[in-house]
């Protein structure tokens, strides 16, 4: 079966780049701000200096959390029919943005601050949409208590689809046992989670090499619960990583494997998806550059490395977001990224996202899910056999004619060539005016039109009373 | 050594963002007989200024320009005791005084942004990241009238600007500073909302933002060179 993949590094490339991560992890190690987690890797055989915080990794035991990670595995939904098998198959799944923390508003166009609400009423969108696999926690809900925001946005975004959840905010290893809690209540309770995890989590390192207390220790409790983790490396090449390409994929694989070490430190055998959201910095402003074609190919390396390490991954990005309103984006960020979705991901983020992923705007993703969908085909698997190739039928048509009317044509067509929706290509080759326009009343209609799978009124309460308790626990 | 031949040197090296060489060529200056104030002046000062210019027209890159910045923060370390000694409030020099503040780990915007006002001209005292409300209130009492630049990179920092705009009101220092925010979830309109004085979004506004509250500030009494930190 045929799959077209961009390739990048070669096999000695990637040995290298495998090499120098683990000579980083042996000496110059990484930093873990938490004691607790320090002492799991000194049990597992790390060499630990306490007064800097530094876990130097060995070889030995990098192996040995490769071991023990799973190479396959599901993401699980409410509803089965959106469970994510891994590796994925023929394409990768797609995903919203997170954590923005503006939305563009439906109605009145304005870029404002997101609330709890706008984090529901886009989780109900991104259900009703068939090209979103599945949803980050996308908006931040800046209307409720700052401590507890994790949990309000896994809550509402859970209560607004039946598809998977990967919550991106989480504070603290309470906040963890919260968000934890409110998914074992979806479950049916703490073992069904676990043999269903309905959630996943972003858990980010900070660049270069280190874990800030209240994530990696949030880490380990969902890794004991049974999440999956994805260890979200935002190596920015020039400020937390080294300039080069080829540094970049390095930290970024290094965060990665060291992040691996901790989840199977945690619980050997818990779910880890090889995360990274890495890219050059703009050389002139400091920011961080979306648009570099260097950002894909870190992410086509990054995919390969993760391959050899048999991880499932979520490495580059489908969203063409660049204002606050929605638009199909330069010409230039849409060749970047469409190289970028076929490196060997297994989940594409972004979906949805303006304002360099500050924002979340709805027709954006109304947007972005049409492209999507374009742009998969590209990637489906394409028989390649005597029968497809079709010498019987080249032989009957002869010399000079035409295959209009032949078996063979009649037969592969629909299964082979792609014909795009007319009405979403119409809407996705309008003027600016007429996209923006088109795609809002059509997020409008979604969002008037779609019903999603309903939570029993007492779950809502429980859930409710859960967040107001930890609400409690934080004031006092 | 003529005095011309050593601010060309110095051109060169703030340039070259060369740290070892910018402190050599502040001592040779010194042992020379050049005036310290003559030698960031004349010297170091329009060299800075000579990079922030191809900064601004693109042909040099970020980690150039703050190499720039730290060359020459290195030069006028070595010029301090002799600014000191000669007086150096002759002298006087806009503050800026930069942080993250409370409960807020982010360091690197705000340190781009504290080089770039370094290299604008300014006297920069950094704070340093997750930085207690009291400090930012006592660095104004001990400097005077200043610019702060306060960053957050978190919705649940943010609202610690405000405490600092407030602590500052009840310290009756308000009126001695101008207080410029910036860090990824802050806008104009939160800005606005706290009562800040500006808003920039990336290092580059921060920097022009900061000169430019920083040129309506009244001079404070005794504000010098010598106060760089």
């Amino acid at each position: 079966m045929a799959r077209a993949r961009m390739t990048f590094l070669n096999e000695q490339e990637q040995t290298l780049i495998h090499e120098q991560s683990i000579k980083t992890l042996e000496k110059i190690g990484v930093q873990v701000q938490s004691r607790s987690v320090l002492e799991l890797l000194e049990q597992k055989g790390a060499a630990v200096d306490y007064d800097a915080m530094i876990a130097k990794l060995p070889e030995k035991l990098v192996n040995a959390s490769l071991e023990t990670a799973p190479k396959e595995f599901s993401l699980c939904a409410r509803d089965p029919k959106h469970d994510l098998k891994f590796p994925s198959y023929p394409y990768p799944y797609a995903t919203t943005s997170g954590l923005a923390v503006k939305v563009t508003d439906l109605r009145t166009g304005e870029y404002r601050a997101s609330t709890r609400k706008d984090a529901a009423e886009f989780a109900k969108l991104a259900d009703a949409l068939n090209p979103v696999d599945f949803l980050w926690t996308s908006l931040t809900a800046t209307d409720v208590p700052a401590f507890a925001h994790g949990p309000h946005e896994l809550w509402a975004t859970m209560q607004n689809t039946s598809k998977h959840v990967q919550g991106v905010t989480v504070q603290s290893a309470e906040d963890a046992r919260v968000q934890v809690e409110l998914a074992a209540l979806v479950a049916g309770g703490s073992d069904a989670l676990r043999a269903r995890p309905l959630m996943s989590v972003i858990s980010c390192p900070i660049a270069p090499l280190s874990f800030e207390r209240g994530a990696i220790e949030a880490q380990v409790e969902f890794a004991r619960a049974g999440i999956p983790i994805c260890s979200m490396s935002m190596s920015m090449g020039g400020i937390t990583a080294p300039v080069t390409v080829a540094g970049t994929i390095t930290n970024a694989n290094t965060e990665n494997l060291a992040s691996i070490v901790i989840t199977q430190a945690a619980c050997p055998g818990s779910p880890h998806i090889y995360t990274s959201e890495s890219a050059p910095m703009d050389m002139q402003t400091g920011a961080i550059n979306y648009s570099a074609p260097e950002k894909t190919l870190i992410a086509i390396g990054l995919g390969e490395m993760a391959n050899r390490y048999g991880i499932p991954c979520l490495v580059s990005d489908i969203g063409f977001g660049d204002e606050t309103h929605p638009n199909v984006g330069p010409f230039s960020d849409l060749a970047i990224q469409i190289m970028g979705v076929a490196s060997r991901t297994d989940i594409l983020t972004g979906m949805g996202c303006v304002d360099s992923a500050k924002g979340i705007c709805f027709g954006q993703l109304v947007v972005d899910a049409y492209i999507w969908e374009c742009v998969r085909e590209f990637m489906k698997e394409v028989h390649v056999t005597e029968e497809r190739i079709g010498l019987d039928a080249v032989a009957e048509v002869g010399h000079a004619h035409h295959f209009l009317k032949s078996k063979h044509t009649r037969r592969f067509m629909r299964d082979e060539i792609t014909q795009w929706d007319p009405s979403k290509v119409e809407m996705l080759s309008s003027d600016a005016k007429t996209v923006i326009a088109e795609a809002n009343r059509i997020a409008e209609q979604l969002l008037k039109d779609h019903q999603v799978l309903a939570f029993d009124e007492d779950l809502i309460q429980q859930g409710d009373e859960i967040i107001r308790a930890y609400e409690g626990r934080l004031a006092a | 050594m003529a005095a011309n031949d050593i601010y060309e040197e110095i051109m060169q090296c703030i340039a070259d963002g060369d740290e070892d060489w910018a402190r050599e060529l502040a001592q040779k200056g010194l042992d020379e007989g050049v005036s310290p104030l003559d030698l960031i002046e004349n010297g170091f000062t329009p060299a800075l200024r000579a990079v922030g210019e191809r900064w601004d027209t693109g042909s040099i890159f970020l980690p150039e320009m703050i190499l720039s910045a730290d060359a020459m923060k290195a030069a006028v370390r070595v010029l301090q005791p002799a600014l000191q000694e000669a007086g150096g409030g002759a002298h006087d020099m806009k503050t800026c005084v930069v942080g993250t503040v409370k409960g807020d780990i982010h360091d690197i915007g705000k340190s781009i942004v504290g080089a770039l006002v370094e290299a604008s001209g300014l006297a920069v005292i950094d704070l340093g990241t997750n930085v207690e409300t009291e400090l930012f209130v006592n660095a104004v009492r001990e400097r005077g009238s200043c610019v702060i630049g306060l960053s957050a990179l978190l919705t649940t920092t943010m609202v610690e600007m405000k405490i600092v705009l407030d602590e500052l009101a009840k310290a009756g220092l308000r009126n001695q500073v101008r207080v410029a925010v910036g860090g990824a979830p802050v806008t104009q309109a939160f800005a606005d909302e706290i009562g800040a004085d500006g808003y920039a979004e990336d290092g580059m506004s921060a920097m022009h933002l900061i000169q430019e509250l920083a040129a309506g500030l009244d001079p404070a009494p005794g504000e010098s060179m010598s106060k760089v930190a």
